[in-house]
C-alpha cells in the first residue's frame, strides 16, 4: 500500500477562484488534516489547518542528463512539513495565477526525498468561464495549466450561457483531451472530486509504451533468444565502427513484456565501463557490458550461456551493420523476437552514471599521507564489522529516475520550441492513447533546445555516438 | 550499549553539545529545545524554542548563550543559566534556515531566505549580506573565522565581514545544499541537489565535481586531518581520499552501514559516524581499511554528534529518541 502523503496542486489564472475554492476546502468538515502551501498572501485565515507561505523559487537541475526545473521552495517546505509529528492526510499547494505547473510536477519526480515521501495526486486547474477568453490566446500560462490538469473546474458558470460553456469546453478538450471537466458556480465542488484523484502515478509513468521512448536508448537493437546451455558463437563482420558494445541479460521468458522490463537496467548497464573483448573471447551471459573490437577481417566470440533459459542480446549498433550472426551447434539461430531502437540525431541526453566519476581535476592542497589521524581509541559500537565494499548495484528507484530523464527527453526530441498550446496538441497527436498522452504532458513541459542541455561533462560515450 | 536515553516524542531536528560538553541541546520539529545533562541525560531545562518549529541551534563558543532559529522567521538568544531569552531578531523571511557563530563568538550568522545577517554577541544586527541567487541552504565559517561560505542555487558565495569587496562567488550552475570547510581552510566541499559533490579550492576557485550518487547529497564531513571527506547521498558512506594526487578520477571508499539512506554524518578526529533511515548507526575509522562497527538504534537517525573527545556518540531519531552511546575499543 502506498503510504506516501498525497499532494494536490491547485492552479488557475488570476481571478479564477482559487482562494474561494481553498477556503471552501479548509472550512468544510471533511475529517482530513490538510496542510496548505500558498505562494502569495491569500485571504486564507483558518486556524485548524497549517498554512505556510512560499516564495516561488524555480531552478534548473544540472543532473548531467536531466534538463528540468524544480521548485526549491517546495522541496524545503515539504521536507520540513514531513518532519512534523502531526501527520497530514493531504497537502494542497496553491500556485500563483502565473505559475507554470511543470516545475511543480517535476519536483515530485526528480527529488528523491519528495518521491519517497509524497505522491502527486493531481493537478486541478480553475478557469473563469467568462473572463478566460480575454487571456487564453496571449497568456501561455493558461494552456500550460490546462494541459497539466487532471481536473479542470470551469468556474463562474452563472456568468455565461450554455453555448459559451460548450465552446469553452471544446477549447479545453483541444488542449487536454483526458482531463475531467467539471462545471461549478462560486467554486462549489465536491471535495472527493478534487482530492484523491489519483492522477499522477509513478507506476503509471512506467507503463508508457517502450516504443514511444525508443529514440532515447543507448542501444539500437534488442533480440530475445532461447538458447540451450553451452557455447554459441557470435560472429561480426567489419562495420561502420571499429567496435560494438554488446550486453547480454537473462530473461524470465522470451516475450515482449520481458524485453520491455530489461530496457531500464540495460540502459543503466550501457553507461558502465565495458569489458574489452576480441577474437576468441568468451562472453558470459549476464556479465555486464562488453566492447567487441571488430577488425577488418571480422571477429568471432563465444557466448557462454551459464544457465538455461531465454536471454536478451542488446547491441549498440544495428546487427545488420556488422552482419551479426549467432550460431549454435546446429547452425544460425534467429531471435524469437527482436526490436529496433534507431537513434535520432538528438542524443545529448545521457543518463546519470551508476559509477562514481569525477570531472575537473584536483589542483588543491593535499595532506601529507598518514598525517595527523590522531584520535586512537579504536572503534566499534557493537559486534558486526564490515569492510569497504567498492562494488555497487543499481537499485530500482535509480532506474526510475533514469526513466524520468528519458521521459524528459521526449519533448526535446519532438522539438518543443513551438508555442505552448501547439506543443500540447501536437504531443497529443503523437500518441492518442489517453494514458500515454497524459504521461507525455507530465514530463514534456521543458522547452529547452537540445543544444543548450547541460551534459554530463564526464567523458561519456553519449557524446561520441554518431548521429542518426 | 547506551549510557542513557530519553524520549522527546517528536522528530529531533538538531543535537548540539555545549562547547565544554556539560549540556546537550536538542531541538525538535514542533519547536521546544531541550537542554540535557551530557553525562546522565537528565532534562535540565526546556526552552520554548519557536512557534512553528525550530530549525537550527548553535552554542556560543564560550557556552553560556544558545542561539535558536525557527520557522517563525526569528532568531533568539537564550541565557542557558536562567533559561531566559536575552534577544530576538526577526529576519523578515518566512523561516530561518541555519545559524552559525564565528569561532571567536563575536558574530552570529543567520541565514534566512536570500539574506545572511550578522548579529553581535548581544543579538543586534551588524551587517546584512543579500542577493544570493536563491534561498541560502547552508552556511559555514572558515576555520580561521575570516570568511563565511554560503550555499544556494549558483554554488558557493564567500563573504568577508566588513571588507569593501566582501563577496566572491564560486559559481556553478546547480543547487548546493550543504557545505563543509576542510580543516586547513584551503578548500571546501559541497553536497548538491543533483546528486553530486563538489570540491572547491578556495584561493584558485577551481572545482572538481564527483558524480555517481544515488540521491541528493545533504550530509558531508571532513576528518580532522583533512585527508578524507565523508559524504551521504545513498545507502553507504562514500569517502573521498584527498591525499596526493587528489581525488580526481579516483574511486571513493564505500562503507556499508545499513541498506537504507544515510541521513546524518559527523566526524571527530579520524572517525566518522553515520546514521541511516532505518535506524542503524555505524562508525568508520579513517585509514586504509576503513573498518566499521555498527549498532541498531531504532527509528530513522536524524541527528548525530560526538562528545567527550569522541568517546560518546549522541544519536537523535525521527521519533524523538535521544541517546548517548559509548564508543569502545573492540576487545
Amino acid at each position: 500500500m502506498d503510504e506516501r502523503v498525497p499532494v494536490t496542486v491547485l492552479t488557475g489564472f488570476l481571478g479564477a477562484g482559487k482562494t474561494t475554492l481553498l477556503n471552501r476546502i479548509l472550512t468544510k468538515t471533511h475529517g482530513k488534516r490538510i496542510a496548505v502551501i500558498e505562494n502569495e498572501f491569500g485571504e486564507v485565515g483558518v486556524d485548524n489547518e497549517l498554512v505556510v507561505q512560499a516564495e516561488e523559487e524555480i531552478f534548473e537541475m544540472n543532473n548531467g542528463c536531466i534538463c528540468c526545473t524544480v521548485r526549491g521552495d517546495l522541496i524545503r517546505i515539504l521536507g520540513r512539513l514531513m518532519k512534523r509529528r502531526d501527520r497530514f492526510d493531504h497537502i494542497l499547494i496553491e500556485t500563483t495565477g502565473l505559475a507554470d505547473p511543470g516545475p511543480i510536477a517535476q519536483t515530485f519526480f526528480v527529488d528523491d526525498e519528495m518521491q519517497t515521501k509524497l505522491r502527486l495526486d493531481g493537478i486541478i486547474a480553475l478557469v473563469d468561464a467568462k473572463h478566460v477568453w480575454q487571456h487564453i490566446d496571449d497568456a501561455p500560462e493558461i494552456p500550460e495549466q490546462l494541459a497539466f490538469a487532471d481536473v479542470v473546474i470551469v468556474n463562474k458558470i452563472d456568468l455565461v450561457d450554455d453555448a459559451d460553456l460548450d465552446r469553452l469546453e471544446g477549447r479545453i478538450r483541444a488542449i487536454n483531451a483526458t482531463a475531467r471537466i467539471q462545471r461549478a458556480h462560486d467554486a462549489i465542488v465536491e471535495l472527493t472530486t478534487i482530492l484523491d484523484v489519483g492522477g499522477f502515478s509513478l507506476d503509471r509513468a512506467l507503463t508508457v509504451d517502450p516504443a514511444f521512448m525508443a529514440p532515447r536508448y543507448p542501444f539500437e537493437w534488442v533480440g530475445a533468444f532461447d538458447l540451450p546451455v553451452g557455447a554459441h558463437v557470435l560472429t561480426l563482420a567489419a562495420g561502420p565502427e571499429a567496435s560494438i558494445d554488446v550486453l547480454t541479460l537473462p530473461l524470465p521468458e522470451a516475450s515482449e513484456s520481458a524485453i520491455a522490463a530489461t530496457l531500464l537496467p540495460a540502459t543503466l548497464a550501457f553507461s558502465d565501463e565495458p569489458n574489452r573483448m576480441g577474437e576468441g573471447s568468451v562472453i558470459r551471459v549476464g556479465d555486464g557490458l562488453v566492447r567487441i573490437e571488430v577488425p577488418d577481417g571480422g571477429v568471432s566470440v563465444a557466448l557462454d550461456t551459464q544457465c538455461e533459459g531465454p536471454l536478451a542480446l542488446l547491441t549498440q549498433h544495428g546487427p545488420d551493420e556488422f552482419a551479426m550472426e549467432l550460431r549454435g551447434p546446429d547452425g544460425p539461430i534467429s531471435p524469437l523476437w527482436a526490436v529496433d531502437y534507431p537513434l535520432t540525431t538528438s542524443t545529448t541526453n545521457g543518463f546519470r552514471p551508476s559509477v562514481f566519476k569525477s570531472t575537473g581535476r584536483w589542483t588543491g592542497p593535499v595532506s601529507t599521507p598518514g598525517s595527523a589521524i590522531s584520535w586512537q581509541p579504536g572503534a566499534s559500537i557493537s559486534s558486526e564489522a564490515k569492510g569497504s565494499s567498492p562494488s555497487r548495484e543499481s537499485p530500482i528507484d535509480m532506474s526510475f529516475r533514469a526513466y524520468t530523464c528519458c521521459l524528459t527527453g521526449v519533448s526535446i526530441a519532438h522539438g518543443a520550441t513551438s508555442p505552448a498550446a501547439r506543443r500540447w496538441s501536437s504531443l497529443g497527436a503523437i500518441s492518442t492513447d489517453a494514458r500515454s498522452k497524459r504521461d507525455s504532458t507530465l514530463v514534456s513541459y521543458e522547452p529547452r533546445p537540445a543544444g543548450a542541455c547541460p551534459t554530463n561533462d564526464a567523458p561519456s560515450r553519449w557524446q561520441h555516438r554518431p548521429g542518426g | 550499549m547506551a549510557d542513557w536515553w530519553t524520549e522527546l516524542d517528536d522528530h529531533i531536528v538538531e543535537v548540539r553539545c555545549q562547547p565544554d560538553g556539560a549540556l546537550v541541546a536538542a531541538a525538535v520539529a514542533s519547536g521546544p529545545v531541550t537542554l540535557l545533562d551530557g553525562e546522565t541525560g537528565r532534562v535540565e531545562r526546556v526552552l520554548p524554542g519557536h512557534r512553528v518549529g525550530t530549525s537550527s541551534v548553535a552554542w556560543h563558543p564560550k557556552g553560556a548563550i544558545l542561539a535558536t532559529a525557527g520557522q517563525d522567521g526569528q532568531t533568539r538568544l537564550w541565557d542557558v543559566g536562567t533559561g531566559l531569552g536575552i534577544a530576538t531578531f526577526s529576519s523578515g523571511s518566512a523561516w530561518v534556515e541555519r545559524l552559525s557563530w564565528n569561532p571567536s563568538g563575536s558574530a552570529l550568522a543567520v541565514a534566512a531566505g536570500r539574506h545572511i545577517t550578522l548579529l553581535s554577541e548581544r543579538g543586534a544586527p551588524v551587517e546584512t549580506w543579500s542577493n544570493h541567487l536563491s534561498t541560502v541552504t547552508d552556511i559555514a565559517w572558515s576555520p580561521d573565522g575570516t570568511s563565511l561560505a554560503a550555499t544556494s542555487y549558483g554554488g558557493v558565495t564567500l563573504w568577508v565581514a566588513g571588507g569593501p569587496d566582501g563577496r566572491r562567488q564560486l559559481a556553478w550552475p546547480g543547487s548546493s545544499l550543504a557545505v563543509a570547510w576542510r580543516p586547513d581552510g584551503r578548500c571546501l566541499a559541497t553536497g548538491d541537489q543533483d546528486s553530486t559533490v563538489h570540491f572547491w579550492v578556495v584561493e584558485a576557485g577551481d572545482h572538481l565535481q564527483m558524480s555517481g550518487y544515488e540521491t541528493k547529497v545533504r550530509d558531508l564531513a571532513w576528518d580532522a586531518s583533512g585527508r578524507y571527506l565523508a559524504t551521504g547521498g545513498g545507502p553507504e558512506l562514500t569517502v573521498w581520499d584527498c591525499r596526493p594526487p587528489g581525488p580526481s578520477g579516483s574511486r571513493p571508499i564505500v562503507v556499508t552501514g545499513g541498506d537504507t539512506a544515510v541521513t546524518a554524518i559527523t566526524a571527530h578526529g579520524g572517525y566518522f559516524a553515520f546514521g541511516c533511515e532505518a535506524g542503524c548507526v555505524a562508525i568508520a575509522r579513517a585509514g586504509s581499511s576503513f573498518a566499521a562497527g555498527k549498532a541498531a538504534v531504532g527509528d530513522g537517525v536524524s541527528a548525530l554528534m560526538f562528545r567527550d573527545e569522541g568517546r560518546r556518540l549522541l544519536v537523535g531519531s525521527e521519533t524523538g529518541t535521544l541517546m548517548s552511546l559509548g564508543v569502545h575499543e573492540p576487545s
